[in-house]
């Protein structure tokens, strides 16, 4: 019976990570496959066996996903925009804490007197390490709990596309932004260290920026892409 | 066998006409059908389940936890009003298609 349990925990799971199937569908569709196995097991054959007939039966996961998506609808839709909002809401989060840092390490650079150029790079560098330090607790919180990694394999899609969508809107507004800070600098530092600033952060904050963002991008969607493996064995 | 297509379109009036004769739960039902059509009709099991959700939104059925004999927790579905009113439309709707096939086949036309 215990080996029974595991395998029906471990169906439960694969089923779980399908975004149109809340719990009482699982519980309901659970209920079910024990009521297939009862049966089955009269007719003698192994435990192994009779969970692989009563699951076949009963259609695969994608199969019954499909199909609930169908009469889930409102569901699965509160659940994608839950998801984009949350995707929203966490990349403007780490848009501004990036920000923040450079922001410091300007000011830093400055009030210590630092070349500009300097300046640019360590603020770029800065920002870059941030980045980065925020893509590894991403990656972590993955890996550290079995229901993190669940919610990463459902709402990963839509909190992803929506991430891109900010980013680019991000990068869009970028220049704009950019040439805001230097109307404001202008009024507190020479116009020659401005330009220098200004180049060396264009093409910091042109290229560096937007090739860690993409990255990161990147290594979410192999993440994710990952997590669908694994919820297929 | 019967059509993939011809058990989608039969799949209402059957779980109507189950529960007509009283409460029922999901595997019941499937073993039922199974049985009354000789197994003719065999429906992919899980798929029975979003065709109950759909028809408790749309209130022709109501459905409650329950638990079982087994001492394990299951869903069991009945006819609301609705429900039970919708089950002479559905007959009169089988039973004219019926009729139909039955007059060109020159086999003979039931009657309610």
């Amino acid at each position: 019976m215990h080996r029974l349990d595991e395998l029906i925990e471990s169906w439960k799971q694969r089923l779980a990570s399908h975004e149109a199937l809340r719990t009482g569908d699982v519980d309901e569709l659970e209920e079910h496959l024990r009521c297939a196995v009862q049966r089955y097991q009269q007719d003698g054959l192994s435990i192994e066996d009779v969970f692989f007939l009563a699951e076949h039966n009963l259609g695969s996961p994608t199969q019954l996903g499909s199909e609930f998506s169908k009469s889930n609808v409102d569901y699965v839709w509160t659940q994608r925009i839950t998801w984009m909002l949350i995707g929203f809401v966490l990349m403007s989060v780490a848009f501004r804490m990036v920000g923040f840092v450079g922001r410091i390490a300007f000011w830093t650079g400055m009030s210590v007197s630092l070349s500009p150029t300097l300046t640019a790079v360590g603020q770029n560098v800065l920002m870059a390490i941030v980045w980065s330090g925020l893509l590894y607790l991403l990656i972590r919180a993955r890996h550290s709990d079995r229901g993190l990694r669940r919610l990463f394999r459902q709402g990963s899609r839509w909190s992803i596309t929506t991430a891109i969508l900010v980013v680019a809107a991000m990068l869009l507004l970028i220049e704009a932004t950019n040439m805001a800070s230097q109307v404001v600098m202008s009024r507190t530092v020479s116009v020659s260290t401005i330009g220098e600033y200004a180049l060396a952060n264009v093409i910091g904050g042109t290229v560096l920026q937007p090739l860690v963002i993409i990255a990161s991008l990147v290594t979410a969607i192999l993440l994710r892409r990952q997590s669908r493996c694994e919820a297929s064995t | 066998m019967i059509s993939k297509e011809l058990i989608g379109a039969s799949a209402k009036p059957l779980v109507l006409s189950v529960l007509a004769q009283g409460e029922d739960y999901g595997y019941s039902i499937i073993q039922r059908v199974r049985q009354l059509s000789e197994d003719q009709i065999e429906w992919t099991e899980g798929m029975l389940y979003p065709v109950l959700h759909r028809m408790e939104k749309e209130g022709l059925l109501v459905s409650s936890w329950q638990v079982s004999d087994s001492g394990r927790k299951r869903k069991y579905y009945r006819l609301s009003k609705t429900g039970a009113k919708s089950i002479a439309r559905e007959q009169a709707q089988w039973i004219a298609v019926h009729n139909t096939l039955a007059k060109l086949w020159g086999i003979k036309p039931c009657t309610v």
